[in-house]
């Protein structure tokens, strides 16, 4: 009966009935390499992920090992070198900041394959901090709102650092549990999927925590990729699903993945008593 | 030549042995005691007997014994007649004479055989008789309704036809005597005799024969052309089938329950999408008394809007339409609603856990008018007491359905339909993306006039108006939202003239104004302005002609054939987007208003053959063309409707195209208890719309761009066994159809299955009432899953493992079952004024969980729940999960009616 009047109330709730399910992904080699490549206009390392795709989404991916990655503009060029710390990890060197009114072309070479992609910068902006709210039962905070989730000029992806491991009580314990880093996005597209996402975890954070806020502005390309990506993961399974595909790329073929050129805008704050 | 005396003594001697032998023969059957004594007196009153058993009584009473075939004596032809101490010869002329039945004596039997059809001839003249008509209407006694698709058959020639959509009958016969028999599943049949010298008006009550329940006639006309006598293609819910229906929450669905048929396979649990014969769900055309409903669906798709107790008939094309139906690619549903009781007030009710309703109807003037009116009204918000969590909500929906029936006079009728429907859903969350609700309204009036300018020239004239829309609230106060919509005024008329009992030619004209809103925000509120930006809306007019004959030759051969002329035109004002090969806007064009951009021409030719082998089965052959103008662009997976955006055809839109041909056979067997069906159809579309990968279609100004075109086709086979009679009763149906597509832009432009493709369905239903207090029934239902894209691989991207993929619906859902039980008990007697009973309704009995979706990107918490995680630096470990609808639900409903 119990069982009943829940399934009542998801069912009125549109949350359905999830359960967990096997579905086995055939092991099969597509040729592809996976390429996360954002460029900001700040002055630091930027690095550049190169892996190869993998059959389960749990699985750990293999780095591309030994790839040629440059950046280059009309009349620049970038050599990027691999992390020996973290193969599959290219990094540039600190002169590589990204201007606006300027193309910008990442090429890469691998196993005498060619791969490349090419983007530009639009202006960033200032932006109002964001919103936190106590937990209701404990004392701990959660992330009530970032930015409006829809803007049909000013585009962007919000990047929330919060750390806590320094605080008395965290400060003992595997500081990668005591930090987190959250995604948000506003974009210049409304879906359905997005408008009756699932249910999203919530990351709950103790007061004095720090929080760095960092908005990246997005070219409308770049936006609609992450639209993409997101239908695919976070606003997958939802109760209004839409027809799966592959997320768009700006690579060239035998590449997915995308490269960015971002504009950055930043503020931090510090978590205090509500 | 003169015979002299020699001659023709020589004659008698030869004729004459023959005749003494003749004479010896008679006198020795004389003595040998022949029994039969056809001038011995009997007594006989009958009312509404089978033939056959008649003359069982005859035989008994005037020991006699007969002889003949009931292939060709109508035995099951019920009869009324009354005679005292009448001598049996005289009898047998008066009963079966008039049916066109000769006997003969032959030794100790009497032979009975049909007699020769004698057309409009003179049997004893030969000459051709003048021809008069007999028209009327055909009523259900108790209430005055009008009951659509009864049987008109003259006993002796086999001619015969249907009432029409308004019960209206019209039949051309030879002067002289007929014996007219009307007909009409869970009826009492009703004979007439009569000799026919001039047009008659023959209006007739006909007497339910199971008491209790109203009915519901559900018409698969796909057969209509078949003998009137002989239309296999009927699927008839009775009053106590439907309401034996296990439908969800206790709720007989009426639209649902087609999902019981084969050939029209739904999506699953909770949708009110369907689809017909390899055709997606905007294909469909749904209307009540001509108005078109856009979205028949309440919560998403859990009921639909059409309540029960409103409905009085319902038809349904699979494709092969009638030239008067179009405007759909795959199939029309004309739903009749009821007129209203014309001869006393009732009232009755649905009393349930999630939704009641309430009808009441009766006369306004008694036998002139009357009145009907039912609602409907969700009661789910008790449901909050159970919610724990963040999200309280405020679901609600009504439905209200109402109709007048004037007969000003006797060649006049007026009907005015009125249909309004609502939903809302209002969700207050602290959620990142911020939205308060939705909500659905449907809107449809119809206002109707019969007109019978004489027996053999029946018109109807339509005004009606439909009106659908969509909202999505984006401030607490409602004030701004996003919506779309559509809308429809139409103007329509339709004649059918009985030219005589072979032909049947019927013409129309209608003119349509369409509009739509592909959605749009409207801000009014303070909060939390949002850019807008306009997406063009549509405003399009249609102009329609055919023409079309139902043709009988002979007692085998039937044609339906005829041509339908529809025009299609869009006016501005509004803003047309022209693209590239690649789909990128490259130029845009304003439209004044009242200014023509467009216009589509599309003759659709109809065929339909129909050849009754024997009085027990027939063939079938048809071909229909089909044009659509108007489709809704979803690229949603899911059960539920969905902020659905509809657009008309255009520069960047072609009309879809279908031709369909269908081969069938049927056949009655064991004294018509069991039905068989087995329909075969190929279906070929052109111009079939498919959607980019991630189509925009929500809010975008470019959506024609995310268009991509095609062929699709289409093609199965739908078998069904039915049981219609006795306690027991049910019907087993499968169905194997396969649909395909092929688009540039698409999987590649390589084949792929639809979204939709499902090989095998399975539908039971079986019913057994006791007849007393208690009925039982059951319908268990399969389903292929639905087609999915499943990934072949992930990759990582900035802390997401995202799904990539190989050809497009690569792979299945499990597949679908589900079994639906009920129990009704009547608390009283069914033939008392005042009739209730108690519903309990075990929705999906054994609680399978029929998946709608796969996704792989959700973690099970502590709490055990499946969520998307939001730290992309933790570590988590994603499984893959499936959505389902419906557990088990139960439900008890109390029904009344007085």
């Amino acid at each position: 009966m119990n069982r009943v009047i829940v399934n009542i109330i998801l069912l009125v709730m549109l949350a359905g009935c999830v359960k967990q399910t096997e579905w086995p992904v055939p092991d099969q080699s597509s040729g592809l390499i996976s390429v996360n490549a954002i460029l900001t206009d700040e002055q630091r390392i930027h690095s550049i992920t190169i892996t190869l795709p993998v059959s389960e989404p749990n699985a750990i991916p293999h780095p591309v090992t030994g790839a040629t990655v440059l950046i280059t503009t009309a009349d620049s060029l970038w050599f990027l070198t691999e992390d020996s710390v973290h193969p599959g990890n290219y990094l540039s060197d600190s002169t590589l900041v990204a201007i606006l009114n300027t193309g910008y072309t990442m090429q890469i070479n691998w196993e005498e394959k060619n791969y490349s992609a090419q983007a530009s910068m639009v202006p960033g902006e200032v932006f109002n901090e964001l919103i936190y709210k106590k937990n209701e039962g404990d004392d701990l905070y959660h992330i009530d709102w970032v930015a409006s989730a829809f803007s049909v000029d000013n585009p962007a992806m919000w990047e929330v650092l919060i750390d806590w491991s320094f605080l008395p009580g965290f400060d003992t314990l595997d500081p990668a549990i005591c930090r987190a880093r959250l995604l948000f996005y506003t974009l210049p597209t409304l879906d359905v999927s997005q408008i009756f996402a699932p249910v999203v975890e919530q990351t709950s954070f103790p007061i004095g925590s720090v929080i760095t806020e960092r908005r990246y502005s997005l070219a409308p390309g770049h936006a609609e990729f992450i639209r993409q990506l997101l239908l695919e993961t976070n606003w997958q399974g939802s109760m209004f699903p839409t027809a799966n595909a592959n997320v768009i790329t700006n690579l060239s073929p035998g590449a997915i993945g995308y490269f960015g050129v971002c504009a950055v805008t930043e503020l931090s704050l510090v978590v205090e008593l509500r | 030549m003169q015979l002299n005396l020699r001659h023709r003594l020589s004659i008698l001697f030869k004729v004459a042995p023959l005749r003494i032998t003749g004479l010896v023969l008679i006198f020795m059957f004389c003595l040998t005691g022949f029994s039969q004594d056809l001038d011995r007196k009997i007594s006989l009153d009958v009312k509404n007997m089978p033939l056959g058993e008649v003359l069982q009584q005859i035989a008994r009473k005037g020991e006699i014994r007969f002889s003949y075939s009931s292939n060709s004596i109508p035995i099951h032809q019920n009869i009324s007649y009354r005679c005292r101490l009448k001598p049996v010869r005289n009898v047998l002329n008066e009963i079966l004479d008039s049916r066109g039945i000769e006997w003969i004596e032959v030794e100790n039997q009497i032979i009975l055989k049909k007699r020769p059809d004698q057309q409009n001839k003179s049997a004893k003249t030969g000459r051709t008789l003048p021809v008069h008509v007999i028209s009327g209407y055909l009523r259900e006694n108790l209430t005055g309704e009008a009951l659509i698709g009864v049987n008109v058959v003259t006993g002796g020639l086999g001619t015969g036809t249907t009432t029409n959509e308004y019960g209206f009958y019209s039949l051309s016969l030879s002067q002289g005597t007929h014996d007219v028999v009307f007909s009409y599943l869970g009826f009492g049949e009703d004979s007439r005799t009569f000799d026919l010298q001039k047009d008659t008006v023959i209006s007739i009550d006909l007497h339910e024969t199971s008491l209790g329940m109203r009915e519901v006639v559900i018409h698969a006309r796909d057969n209509e052309q078949l003998p009137a006598v002989n239309r296999p293609g009927d699927f008839n819910f009775s009053g106590a089938t439907l309401d034996r229906l296990p439908g969800f929450a206790g709720d007989v669905d009426v639209l649902k329950a087609l999902q019981l048929m084969p050939g029209i396979r739904s999506y699953g649990d909770g949708s009110s999408l369907y689809y017909v014969r390899g055709g997606n769900n905007d294909q469909n055309l749904l209307m009540i008394d001509e108005a078109t409903i856009y979205n028949p669906s309440h919560l998403f798709g859990f009921y639909s809007v059409l309540a029960p107790d409103a409905v009085n008939d319902m038809e349904i094309y699979k494709g092969d339409f009638p030239a008067r139906y179009g405007g759909r690619a795959s199939s029309v549903i004309n739903i009749t609603a009821r007129e209203g009781n014309m001869k006393h007030f009732s009232f009755g009710g649905n009393l349930g856990p999630y939704a009641s309703s309430l009808t009441f109807e009766g006369p306004i003037v008694k036998e002139k008018a009357s009145f009907l009116i039912s609602g409907r009204l969700s009661t789910l918000n008790w449901l909050n007491y159970f919610v724990d969590d963040a999200g309280s909500f405020d679901l609600y929906f009504f439905d209200i359905n109402a109709k007048i029936n004037v007969k000003p006079t006797r060649k006049d009728r007026l009907f005015l339909t009125f249909f309004t429907g609502r939903d809302r859903f209002n969700r207050f969350t602290n959620s990142v993306y911020r939205t308060y609700g939705i909500s659905w309204d449907n809107l449809a009036a119809t206002l109707r006039w019969n007109h019978l300018f004489n027996p053999k020239l029946f018109s109807n004239t339509t005004l009606s108006f439909s009106s659908y829309d969509y909202s999505l609230y984006l401030s607490s106060d409602r004030k701004s939202y996003w919506q779309s919509s559509i809308g429809n005024f139409t103007l329509k008329s339709d004649f059918t003239w009985f030219l005589n009992p072979m032909n049947t030619l019927r013409a129309g004209m209608a003119v349509s104004r369409y509009h739509s809103n592909p959605g749009n925000i409207t801000q009014q509120g303070d909060e939390d302005q949002l850019e807008v930006r306009e997406v063009a809306k549509y405003t399009s007019m249609e102009y329609l002609l055919y023409l079309s004959n139902e043709q009988t030759i002979g007692n085998r051969l039937s044609l339906n054939y005829g041509i339908r002329l529809p025009v299609w035109q869009n006016f501005g004002p509004t803003s047309v987007y022209f693209f590239d090969a690649n789909f990128t806007p490259i130029d845009t064009v304003t439209i004044g208003k009242n200014t023509s951009y467009d216009i589509f021409l599309s003759p659709e030719p109809r065929l339909s053959v129909g050849f009754a082998i024997d009085k027990s089965s027939s063939l079938k052959v048809s071909y229909s063309r089909t044009t659509q103008f108007m489709q809704q662009l979803s690229n949603a997976t899911g059960p539920f409707t969905s902020l659905e955006v509809w657009a008309p055809a255009g520069p960047n839109i072609q009309p879809l195209k279908t031709d369909q041909v269908t081969l069938g056979y049927f056949l009655k067997f064991a004294s018509a208890r069991f039905f068989f069906s087995a329909e075969g159809f190929y279906k070929y579309f052109r111009n079939h719309i498919d959607y980019t990968d991630h189509a925009n279609l929500l809010y975008n100004p470019l959506l024609e761009g995310e268009l991509r075109f095609g062929k699709a086709w289409a093609y199965g086979l739908e078998l069904m066994l039915r049981k219609q009679a006795g306690k027991l009763s049910g019907w087993v149906g499968y169905t194997w159809s396969r649909t395909r597509m092929e688009t540039p832009g698409v999987n590649g432009g390589n084949p792929y299955p639809a979204s939709f493709d499902s090989p095998h369905n399975i539908c039971i239903f079986l019913s057994y009432d006791t007849r007393k207090r208690w009925s039982f029934s059951a319908n268990w239902l399969f389903m292929t899953g639905n087609p999915i894209t499943s990934p072949v691989g992930f990759y990582q991207y900035n802390g997401y493992s995202v799904p990539y993929y190989g050809e497009k619906n690569n792979d299945r859902l499990p597949d679908y079952h589900r079994l639906d039980l009920s129990v009704i008990y009547r608390l009283n007697k069914p033939e008392n004024r005042f009739r209730h009973s108690l519903a309990v309704t075990l929705y999906n009995a054994y609680g399978r969980a029929n998946p709608f979706s796969v996704s792989f990107n959700k973690y099970q918490d502590g709490a055990g729940n499946f969520v998307v995680p939001s730290n992309l630096n933790g570590d988590y470990e994603l499984v893959p999960t499936m959505i389902s609808v419906a557990g088990i639900i139960p439900s008890i409903n109390y029904q009344f009616k007085f």
